[in-house]
C-alpha cells in the first residue's frame, strides 16, 4: 500500500536536509580547498569542485612525516590518560560536594567555584610548573594544568546532586561502603554526564596547545596541535616576509598558502571526526542505560 | 552560615596576597642575586686561569624546528668545548611563539644565559623590565675584536642610558629608495636609467608601457609603499617612530617640525593623476600586489631598500623576468633600530661564559656556518669558491642567518653576488644617518588619539596611496576627521617631547 503524502512531514524533513546541509557543506568545502592547487584558489576562489587537484598542501605539511605522526602519537596519548583521568577526578570531587549530608559542601562548592573567577595567571602557573613541579619537557606538564575544570565540576555537581540521596542510603543499608556505592551505584547512574564531559575534556585536551608551546621544549614530545600552530605561523612568516621564500627556493605563486591553512584543519579535526561517530554508538547506549528505569 | 563563607572568603583573600607578596619578592630577589653574581664572578673569572665546565643555554626564533638539530649542536659542542670549555643548548622557538615565550620566562625568572632581542622583542623594553643586563664591561674584557669591528652607529642604537644592551648581528643597515623595472620593457622601449632623477620622471615609460603592452599594470602601486614613508631625500628626513608625516628639513639646523609637508602632498596627487592615467591597477586599492607580480605583470615596482644583489632576489617573484633597478635616493639610515641582536639574561649564572661565545659565533667562520648551514656533505655541499648550495631535503636548514650572528662570515648562496659582504659593509659605513634617528617617542600620554587617528588613516590611507581617491576632493575631508580624531593633541605632545629630545642631545 503506497503511503499517504504527508506535507508536514516532508517539510520536517525538508528542514533537516537543509539543517544537516548546513553543517556538512562547510566541512566538505574544507576538504576540497585542502586538494586545490593555489594559483587556482587566487584565480577562482574556493570551490567545492577543485579545478585543479593539487596534493601540494598536504606534501608541505608532511614534509618529516616521522614528526607528524610522533605528534600524534603525544596528542592521543595526552588525550586518554587525560580524559580518563580528569572524567574519574571531576566525578569524585563532583559527588562529594554534591551530597547533601557532607557537612562543609557549600564551603567546598565556593572553594571550587572561587577558582573560576580567580586564578594565578600566566606566569606563576609557568613558575610553579617550571621551578616547583620541575614539568618542563614532561607530559605531566600537558596533563595536569587542564586535568580538573571547575566549571565542569559544577556541571556534574548539577546532575549528580538530582540523584536521591535514598539510593544512597538503601545501599548503605544494604552494606555497601562510600567506595562501592561511588564506582557501582553513582557512576552508572551519571553516564549521560560522565559522556558529556568525557567528550568535553577529550577536546580540551585534543585542542591544546598553549601549554605545549610554554613547556615542551623536546621536539620529540611535541603535540599535533602545536606543530600545526608552528606550521601555520611559518607559513604566515613566508608569505609576508618574501625575501625568504627567495631564500628557500619557493616559488611564492605555488606556494600552499590558503590550501594548506585547510589542510592543517583536516589534519587536525579530521580523526576527532572519524573517530568520533565510531564513540557515538557507546553515548547514546550510556544514555539509555541506567538503573532507574521505568 | 554567611558570616562563615565571608570568613572564609577574607582568609582566602589574606592567603592569596601573601602568596602574591612572596612571588613578588621571590622575583625581586632572584634578579637581585643575578646582579650580584654577575658583579661577583666577573674578576673572579679574569683571575681564573682555566676556564670551569659550564653548560649555557640560547635562546632564539626559527622559522621551523629543524629535524637535525640534535646532530648539529653536537657538532657545534664539539668546537665550543674545544675553545670554550663549554657546551651549549640551543633552545629554538617557532617564530611565531618566541614573543610570548620568551616574556613568560623573562617573567619567571628562569635562569639561562643568551637570548635573541631584536624587532619583535626589542632590548630597551627588556631593560626596562630590568631582563637583560649591561654588557660594556663584559665587551671591553671578553670580545674586543668584535667591539671594534661593529660599527659604532650600531653600538649606539643598541645603548641605553649609555650602557650596551645587545650584541647586533650584523647585516644591511641603510636603505635607499628606488624603481625595479623588468628589464625586458627597459630595453625595448630604450629607457635610460640616468635619466630618471626623481619618481615623476618614470612618468613617459609609463606611458609607453599602458600604450603599448595590453595585460601589463605600468605601475604595481599595490597602498602599501611609495608615497610614503620616503624616509629621506634632498629636502626632508622623516622623523622616525611616528607615523611618518612628520618631517625635518635635511639642512635645517633649528630642526622644525613639518607636518604634512607640500611635497609629501604632491606624492598623492601624483598618484592621483597616475590613477586616472591607467598607469596603477583600477582595483589596487582591494587587490594584492603578488597575484599580479608573480606572473611578471608588474612593469615597474617601487622598493625602499635596494640592497646589493636585490635584482637576484626580486627575480622570482616577477615570475622569472629579469630586472634592472634605478635608485633615486643615495644610502641612508635612521641610525641602528635594534633590528637582530643577542643579549645576555640577567639570570646568567655565567655572563663572562655568555660573551666568549657571542665574541666566537661572530668571528669562527666555521662554527658560524655550522650554525647557519648545518654539516657540510649532509646539509650543503661546497661549489666553487665561497659558494654553497643546500642538499635538496636538507634537515638542516634554518634559513636565518641574521639570527645567529654577523651575516658577513657567511658562505654565499647562489645568486648572491661576491663581493655582497664587502658592499654592504661599505654601505653601514658611509651611508647618511639621520641626526634625529634616535628619536624615540613615548605614545603613552596620546595613545587614544593615535588609536583613533590610525583608525582614520586606515579608512582612507590605501585609497590615497594607489590614487583611486581622488586627491583634492578626499584631503580636506580626511585632515577634517584628523583634526577631530585629536590630531592637535597629537602634534602637541610629539612637538613637546621632540624639542626635550632635541635639548638632551645638545642639538639646540
Amino acid at each position: 500500500m503506497p503511503k499517504k503524502f504527508e506535507l508536514s512531514k516532508m517539510l520536517i524533513h525538508l528542514l533537516f536536509i537543509l539543517l544537516s546541509l548546513a553543517i556538512v557543506l562547510p566541512f566538505l568545502l574544507v576538504v576540497a580547498v585542502s586538494l586545490t592547487d593555489e594559483a587556482s584558489l587566487t584565480d577562482k576562489g574556493y570551490q567545492f569542485f577543485p579545478e585543479t587537484f593539487s596534493l601540494e598542501a598536504y606534501r608541505y605539511l608532511l614534509d618529516a612525516p616521522d614528526i607528524l605522526l610522533r605528534a600524534y602519537g603525544v596528542t592521543i596519548t595526552v588525550t586518554v590518560i587525560g580524559a580518563l583521568a580528569g572524567l574519574l577526578l571531576t566525578a569524585m570531587t563532583a559527588y562529594v560536594i554534591s551530597r547533601p549530608d557532607y557537612r562543609y559542601n557549600r564551603v567546598t562548592t565556593f572553594y571550587v567555584f572561587f577558582t573560576m573567577l580567580f586564578s594565578g595567571g600566566l606566569v606563576p602557573s609557568y613558575i610553579l610548573i617550571t621551578q616547583y613541579l620541575h614539568l618542563k619537557d614532561s607530559l605531566l606538564a600537558l596533563i595536569l594544568p587542564v586535568l580538573l575544570s571547575p566549571f565542569n565540576i559544577m556541571v556534574m555537581k548539577g546532575f549528580m546532586s538530582k540523584i536521591p540521596l535514598e539510593i544512597v542510603e538503601s545501599a548503605k543499608i544494604d552494606g555497601a561502603r562510600e567506595l562501592r556505592i561511588f564506582f557501582r551505584i553513582i557512576l552508572p547512574l551519571s553516564t549521560p554526564a560522565l559522556a558529556t564531559l568525557g567528550l568535553l575534556i577529550s577536546f580540551t585536551y585534543w585542542n591544546e596547545w598553549f601549554n605545549a608551546m610554554l613547556y615542551i621544549d623536546d621536539p620529540d614530545k611535541v603535540p599535533l596541535q602545536l606543530l600545526l600552530v608552528r606550521t601555520l605561523g611559518s607559513i604566515e612568516f613566508i608569505t609576508s616576509n618574501s625575501e625568504f621564500s627567495q631564500q628557500l627556493g619557493i616559488d611564492l605563486s605555488s606556494f600552499p598558502n590558503n590550501s594548506a591553512r585547510m589542510a592543517i584543519a583536516v589534519l587536525a579535526g579530521g580523526p576527532m571526526l572519524i573517530i568520533f561517530p565510531f564513540f557515538q554508538r557507546f553515548f547514546v547506549k550510556g544514555l539509555t542505560v541506567g538503573s532507574l528505569k521505568g | 552560615m554567611k558570616k562563615r563563607l565571608f570568613g572564609l572568603l577574607a582568609v582566602i583573600m589574606i592567603a592569596i596576597s601573601a602568596l602574591a607578596g612572596c612571588g613578588g619578592s621571590g622575583g625581586k630577589s632572584d634578579s637581585g642575586s643575578g646582579t650580584t653574581g654577575t658583579q661577583g664572578s666577573t674578576p673572579e673569572a679574569s683571575g681564573a686561569s682555566g676556564l670551569e665546565p659550564t653548560e649555557l643555554t640560547w635562546y632564539y626564533p626559527l622559522l621551523q624546528l629543524q629535524p637535525d638539530q640534535k646532530k648539529v649542536e653536537e657538532e657545534i659542542n664539539k668546537i665550543v668545548k674545544e675553545k670554550l670549555n663549554a657546551t651549549v643548548k640551543l633552545m629554538p622557538v617557532a617564530i611565531g611563539d618566541y614573543v610570548q615565550k620568551m616574556n613568560t620566562v623573562l617573567a619567571a625568572g628562569e635562569k639561562f644565559d643568551i637570548l635573541w632581542t631584536g624587532y619583535m622583542l626589542k632590548p630597551e623594553e627588556l631593560v626596562r623590565k630590568g631582563a637583560i643586563q649591561p654588557l660594556n664591561g663584559l665587551l671591553d674584557e671578553y670580545a674586543p675584536q668584535l667591539k671594534s669591528d661593529v660599527p659604532q652607529v650600531m653600538w649606539d642604537g643598541l645603548s641605553v642610558d649609555g650602557e650596551i644592551y645587545g650584541i647586533p648581528n650584523q647585516q644591511i643597515n641603510g636603505s635607499r629608495y628606488g624603481f625595479i623595472v623588468q628589464k625586458r620593457f627597459a630595453d625595448k622601449y630604450g629607457l635610460d636609467p640616468s635619466t630618471i632623477k626623481t619618481i615623476a620622471d618614470i612618468e613617459p615609460f609609463l606611458e609607453q608601457i599602458k600604450q603599448n603592452e595590453p595585460g601589463i599594470i605600468p605601475l604595481g602601486l599595490f597602498g602599501s609603499s611609495f608615497v610614503n614613508p620616503q624616509a629621506h631625500d634632498d629636502q626632508y628626513w622623516v622623523v622616525p617612530g611616528l607615523d611618518d608625516h612628520f618631517y625635518i628639513k635635511t639642512d635645517d639646523p633649528s630642526y622644525t617640525l613639518h607636518r604634512y609637508p607640500e611635497e609629501e602632498l604632491d606624492n598623492f596627487r601624483l598618484a592621483s593623476k597616475w590613477y586616472k592615467a591607467g598607469y596603477i591597477h583600477k582595483d589596487a586599492a582591494t587587490e594584492k600586489m603578488t597575484d599580479y607580480q608573480s606572473k611578471g605583470q608588474i612593469a615597474v615596482e617601487f622598493d625602499v631598500t635596494l640592497k646589493p644583489g636585490v635584482e637576484a632576489e626580486v627575480k622570482p617573484k616577477n615570475g622569472g623576468n629579469d630586472v634592472i633597478i634605478i635608485p633615486l635616493s643615495d644610502w641612508f639610515s635612521n641610525g641602528y633600530s635594534a633590528t637582530t641582536n643577542q643579549s645576555i639574561s640577567r639570570t646568567s649564572p655565567n655572563p663572562e661564559r655568555a660573551m666568549m661565545l657571542l665574541n666566537l659565533i661572530n668571528t669562527d667562520k666555521e662554527l658560524y656556518n655550522l650554525m647557519i648551514n648545518g654539516l657540510e656533505g649532509v646539509h650543503y655541499e661546497k661549489l666553487s669558491g665561497e659558494y654553497i648550495k643546500a642538499m635538496p631535503d636538507s634537515r638542516y636548514r634554518p634559513n636565518m642567518d641574521w639570527v645567529f650572528g654577523s651575516v658577513f662570515n657567511s658562505y654565499l648562496k647562489e645568486g648572491q653576488p661576491e663581493n655582497i659582504w664587502e658592499e654592504t659593509k661599505k654601505i653601514n659605513e658611509s651611508s647618511e644617518i639621520n641626526p634625529v634617528g634616535a628619536f624615540k617617542f613615548n605614545s603613552e600620554p596620546v595613545s587614544t588619539e593615535i588609536a583613533n587617528l590610525n583608525a582614520v588613516w586606515g579608512e582612507y590611507k590605501r585609497g590615497l596611496v594607489t590614487g583611486t581617491l581622488d586627491f583634492e576632493e578626499t584631503w580636506p575631508v580626511l585632515y577634517g576627521k584628523l583634526k577631530e580624531a585629536g590630531e592637535d593633541k597629537y602634534v602637541e605632545e610629539v612637538t613637546r617631547q621632540f624639542e626635550q629630545f632635541l635639548k638632551d642631545k645638545g642639538l639646540k
